[in-house]
């Protein structure tokens, strides 16, 4: 996995959610890094923000889409207005989900990019219960 | 406790969320990662705004939102959004304003987030 952001925090809690899950997490701090990541080792997906300095997410997507990069690309971003989620979509993003993020949306989505189906031996959040 | 837009300085079942979903080691880094480069931020903001520099208040306003609203501090995240939203078009009183709440919420918030921390 690969996590781009430029805020520290973010990069902190979305690897924080993952890592306890078995997966190998990746940081890039800025879109440019993002590409030199992807090309130095290739993830199974990418956690994306949109809104960077230099190179924002849908730039870095649409970059690494010319590059023939297939790797799904999940958005994460504070907006939820459809025309910002079209907008990602038609840049080569799969999918999108906004702020805060809670881990079991984050799985529930990133499950079917990754071609997974996640199992909880006990319930993932006390105040949730488990699923199967 | 409440700020005046109604919104809670923090929405503790969101740092619940997360303590849960990263352990409490990861938990604790974020928390002080947020002492470090929240206050980065918001005084970036703050300056930003004092000096009539609207691109360097709106990409801050805008980082800040966002760590703000991954956190749960929705009266911050809300101001923060305002600002970068409107930033362009405010008045200088309206910039004073601005700032002024900016300080007083970004206080009320780190007074819930210590409050929080004794807690857990």
């Amino acid at each position: 996995m690969l996590v781009v952001d430029d805020v520290r925090i973010n990069r902190l809690l979305l690897g924080g959610m993952l890592r306890p899950l078995g997966l190998e997490v990746d940081e890039a701090g800025s879109g440019e890094a993002c590409l030199a990541a992807v090309a130095a080792n290739p993830p199974d997906a990418i956690l994306m923000d949109l809104r960077m300095p230099g190179m924002d997410g849908l730039e870095t997507t649409r970059a690494l889409r010319a590059r023939g990069v297939t790797t799904p690309v999940l958005v994460i971003s504070a907006s939820a207005f459809a025309e910002d989620i079209d907008t990602s979509l038609a840049a080569g993003c799969q999918a999108h989900i906004t702020k805060p993020v809670e881990q079991m949306t984050l799985l529930d989505v990133l499950g079917p990019l990754l071609g997974v189906e996640w199992e909880y031996a006990q319930p993932a959040h006390p105040s949730r219960g488990g699923r199967s | 406790m409440m700020a005046e837009t109604g919104l809670p300085w923090l929405d503790c079942s969101v740092l619940d969320e997360h303590r849960h979903a990263v352990g409490g080691e990861v938990f604790l880094e974020v928390l002080a990662e947020f002492d470090y480069s929240g206050l980065g931020y918001r005084e970036a903001l703050d300056l930003a705004l004092r000096d009539g520099r609207p691109e360097e208040a709106r990409r801050m306003a805008h980082r800040l939102a966002g760590v703000a609203g991954m956190l749960g501090m929705k009266a911050l995240q809300a101001l923060c959004e305002e600002i970068e939203e409107s930033h362009p078009t405010l008045s200088s009183k309206q910039l004073a304003s601005a700032r002024e709440r900016l300080g007083r919420i970004y206080d009320e918030t780190r007074a819930a987030l210590c409050a929080y921390r004794r807690k857990v």
